[in-house]
């Protein structure tokens, strides 16, 4: 062909239009052939889910009073890049919620996006700063958990944590009902989320509200319990004491004290050893106050009955080891002994006698069916089965020590409950702390039933029990737990008290406790106290009777309970077990 | 001489174009508007002013008599060399993104767009003072053209600046190419300019980068592909009829420049194959109608004006079409008429008013029969012959 202008001018226009085909094919590549690919990119990066989270439900006593609640409150955040007078903004924030001024600065220095001022602030505060119309600070609505008592039940309420989820006691046991089902809004947004002008905002799912839950507590019962426990501990100067208060019958608890106590409020300003509940994980050795189940195991047995006589020796030799009892007898003191005399007076010797005439194996089933080494499931975070071996791992000795509580770890959870089967007339029973769960509307929509696995002990075997109990208050160990006008029943504990690692005893630190139920008959409360390392008087008669005198006392006023006996003086002068 | 219109296609492919990049900035800038400046009509109100700037500066090019440029011409291209030299200086040039393209003289500005006016001006008055006989020979046509390329070419590729690199090397290679610069050296010379710019690639770890997210994108969708990848979701999701105006999602912030460089893709994702298309269809009318403008003309100098801007107009807008749709690799070159761009518009409002002043011209309806007379060109027909 001839070279000329016209020729190249030719060519260009095919090299353009060869370009321009190129453009066109990828065009119709990307959008026809690859549209619904790329549609659905486009879709899923512009669709965002945001989360709506429903409202945690309450926690109530058994008389519908709230222990733990959600109130609305604000958390406030800051985009750092947005904040335009970072001394201005710092300032107003430290002053209205007491931060310090230092901390948010250097948040405002940050070149981010994001940044927490602090979560969950009152609504009083919310509406101070709202005023002050700060650039860059923004707030959105958050829950906080509110513990109206405080102090009260902390250590069975538990607490939550900045995502109000449970972390410890009923609002974690019960975390799954009461946190509810987060709801999800579906809406268009850009890459930061924030939602686009033109975006609707569909729900995907609404959010279910919490169920609360209707707990055994009784406020009044939980606030003279802890009232009485404190003072009584720091009275004795104890490392930490524990009260129980149960209802014999049902299982329920009505009051659960631990000391030292915690602000479930401010949770995070105490040690995780106070957190805890020992009431349930903190095993000990119940020393004298075991001994009641031994004679209940020997009487069940038809061994002997509360007044079968034995001649106790001051001391006896097992296995080239001497069983002493802890106090010397009096001059012209008789050797012979009822088995209720033993209970009141706490003879070990005399336990031991009635123990070995019972044999291990028997002496284990009954303490077994009474719970010790299991746990109690009580639907609480922590629990501890204690530690009771089984017989095969006993040395020949543990059968006497075990008869009069020492060789045996166990929870005052345990202890509480096995004495509420001797008040009850025999009948298994599973401690209860939760009784139903409700929801938003009130509805009730699932009980706790009261479990049973029947009857343990006769009938008769409890009521010889309860009397030899009612005797050691009456004219024994017990005195310091009268109650004027009621039929009392009890022992009291001192045990030395068990080194960490297991290995001996901890000179001088004991366990002193009362276990004790009243009036009789139909025993509506048991209630256990130990106080752990007294110092100065250490004994169970001393330093923990009065304490639950005390809190039997306040009961019967606030049941208003008419009195079973014509009312005495006690008797003057306390005996030490 | 009297004076005939202005080309009318012309004309209504550039207006065309302004109005679809009227219509893009109303739906794509408001709300990165309101996000960096809290104003959603901060672009909107800017682009009116370029706008109306551009109008002034086509006005001006359209009544501006083209030998003015021709006087100036030397002056202006070394002007040019000069300033780009410039950028090599340190506290003068401004580095952006590892790129040294920028001078600093009060008004920050790419001496680059001052180059791609005066080289083609330039290469025209050379081109149009050469005989043909000359333009065939090595020594006189090939040698003194490529030395008026390589100089300012030599710091455009120091910047680095690719993208501009093969724009303004490629018209100059088209215009040596009208202006019967002979195959053989035109082919030998375009293989070079390949293998130099494959070569600086390699060397260079900026556009090696580039090169590499262009070849698979899907490597680092998040990474230094989110980009194109970005660029390729507005563009397919787009479909054939497009989300419909205003209706883009990748605008919220998803795909970067989306008001600048990456506009076309918006244009693909609202308005779909058929606006692309629409698009693609005036840049090609445009480039159909300036080069028959251009292959009209009987002075050299003016048919190399006309050719090297409607080229400069068009291989800019296919160029920048081809980096954000994956056919090239991403460079800093604007959608012309379309892109939010401030000088770069009016510049491009400027070239268009040239090419309309030379579409008035009619001398090649006086010369045309004393061309087809031989006598009347001697010189002609001696070297044809």
């Amino acid at each position: 062909m001839k070279d000329s202008s016209k020729l190249r001018y030719g060519i260009i226009n095919i090299l353009i239009v060869f370009a321009i085909s190129a453009l066109m094919l990828r065009l119709i590549y990307l959008q026809v052939f690859k549209h619904n690919f790329y549609a659905i990119k486009s879709k899923k990066q512009v669709e965002k889910i945001l989360k709506i989270p429903p409202t945690r439900g309450t926690v109530y006593d058994r008389h519908n009073r709230p222990l733990a609640l959600t109130h609305l409150a604000y958390s406030v955040n800051a985009n750092p890049s947005e904040v335009t007078n970072n001394m201005r903004t710092a300032t107003i924030l430290s002053e209205v919620l007491g931060i310090d001024k230092d901390k948010i600065l250097k948040k405002l220095a940050k070149e981010n996006q994001f940044a927490w001022i602090e979560r969950k602030i009152s609504e009083d505060n919310y509406l101070k700063l709202k005023e002050y119309d700060l650039i860059g600070i923004y707030f959105f609505k958050d829950e906080i958990r509110v513990y109206p008592n405080g102090i009260l039940a902390s250590d069975i309420i538990g607490f939550t944590g900045i995502d109000n989820q449970g972390l410890s006691g009923l609002e974690y046991k019960y975390d799954h009902i009461l946190k509810g089902q987060e709801g999800k809004l579906i809406f268009h947004g850009d890459p930061r989320r924030n939602r686009l002008i033109t975006s609707p905002v569909r729900v995907l799912t609404q959010p279910e509200d919490g169920q609360s839950i209707i707990t055994t507590l009784d406020t009044t019962i939980q606030f003279f319990t802890e009232k009485y426990l404190c003072e009584g501990a720091e009275k004795a100067r104890a490392e930490s004491a524990q009260a129980i208060v149960m209802d014999p019958s049902t299982g329920d608890i009505l009051a659960m004290a631990d000391y030292p106590k915690f602000n479930a409020n401010d949770w995070n300003n105490s040690s995780i050893k106070v957190r805890k509940n020992s009431c349930i994980s903190d095993v000990f050795e119940p020393g004298s106050i075991f001994k009641v189940f031994t004679m209940a195991a020997a009487i069940e047995e038809n061994l002997v009955t509360s007044r079968t006589v034995f001649v106790v020796p001051e001391s006896i030799t097992l296995y080239n080891k001497t069983i002493k009892e802890a106090h010397g007898r009096g001059p012209g003191e008789s050797p012979r002994k009822t088995v209720s005399e033993i209970l009141e007076h706490s003879l070990n010797v005399g336990t031991t006698m009635i123990a070995t005439r019972m044999g291990k194996a028997q002496l284990y089933k009954h303490l077994h069916a009474l719970g010790f080494g299991s746990l109690t499931g009580i639907e609480l975070p922590g629990e501890s089965r204690g530690l009771f071996r089984e017989t095969k791992y006993w040395s020949g000795l543990d059968i006497a020590t075990i008869s009069f509580g020492q060789g045996i770890g166990i929870t005052p959870i345990q202890m509480v409950t096995a004495t509420s089967i001797i008040a009850n007339g025999g009948h298994h029973i599973k401690p209860r702390i939760v009784q139903y769960t409700i929801s938003k509307d009130g509805k009730t929509l699932k009980g706790v039933p009261q479990s049973s696995k029947g009857r343990l002990f006769k009938e008769s075997t409890m009521k010889q029990v309860r009397q030899m109990m009612i005797s050691t208050v009456d004219k024994g160990t017990g005195v310091s737990a009268q109650i004027k006008g009621f039929n009392v029943g009890g022992k009291t504990g001192t045990a030395q008290k068990a080194k960490e690692n297991g290995i001996g005893y901890e000179h001088g630190k004991y366990i002193a406790s009362f276990v004790g139920f009243f009036p009789d008959p139909n025993p509506k409360a048991v209630i256990l106290v130990t106080v752990n390392a007294p110092q100065g008087v250490y004994y169970g008669s001393q330093v923990a009777a009065p304490i639950f005198r005390q809190i039997a006392e306040e009961l019967v006023r606030h049941w208003n309970i008419d009195p079973t006996r014509p009312i005495v003086t006690p008797t003057a002068s306390a005996q030490v077990d | 001489m009297k004076k005939q219109p202005v080309d009318i296609v012309f004309l209504l492919a550039v207006i065309g174009l302004i109005s679809i990049g009227i219509i893009m900035i109303f739906s794509t800038s408001p709300t990165i508007g309101l996000m960096s400046y809290k104003d959603g009509y901060y672009f909107i109100k800017r682009h009116m002013i370029f706008t109306i700037l551009g109008i002034i500066a086509m006005a001006v090019a359209i009544k501006l008599p083209t030998k003015f440029y021709k006087k100036w011409a030397l002056h202006g291209y070394i002007l040019s060399v000069i300033l780009m030299a410039m950028t090599m200086i340190p506290g003068l040039g401004v580095s952006i993104a590892g790129a040294r393209r920028w001078l600093n003289l009060g008004i920050q500005f790419q001496p680059t767009e001052i180059l791609k006016f005066w080289i083609i001006v330039y290469a025209g008055v050379f081109f149009s003072n050469k005989k043909l006989s000359q333009l065939k020979k090595f020594k006189s046509g090939f040698l003194p053209a490529m030395l008026i390329l390589a100089i300012p070419v030599f710091f455009l590729a120091q910047q680095p600046d690719l993208g501009n690199t093969v724009l303004i090397g490629g018209i100059f290679i088209l215009l040596m190419y009208i202006n019967m610069i002979p195959h053989k050296q035109i082919i030998t010379l375009v293989g070079g300019g390949i293998g130099m710019a494959t070569l600086s690639i390699l060397a260079n770890p900026y556009q090696l980068k580039r090169v590499k997210t262009f070849l698979s994108p899907w490597d680092d969708p998040l990474g230094i592909s989110y980009h194109i990848i970005q660029s390729f979701i507005a563009i397919g999701s787009g479909g054939i009829f497009g989300q419909g105006l205003g209706e883009s999602k990748l605008k919220y912030a998803y795909l970067p420049l989306h008001y600048a460089d990456f506009i076309f893709s918006i244009v693909c994702e609202e308005g779909g194959l058929i606006f692309a298309s629409l698009t693609i269809f005036l840049f090609w009318l445009m480039f159909k109608r300036g080069m028959e403008i251009a292959k009209r003309q009987t002075d050299m100098y003016l048919q190399t004006l006309a050719a090297g801007l409607t080229l400069t107009l068009v291989l800019q807008g296919v160029i920048n079409i081809g980096c954000v749709i994956g056919l090239l690799p991403v460079t800093g070159i604007p959608l012309t008429f379309i892109s939010f761009g401030g000088t770069a518009f009016v510049v491009s409002m400027f070239y268009a008013g040239v090419i309309l002043n030379i579409s008035q011209n009619t001398s090649y309806l006086h010369t045309k029969p004393e061309a087809e007379a031989p006598i009347a060109h001697p010189l002609h027909r001696g070297l044809h012959g």
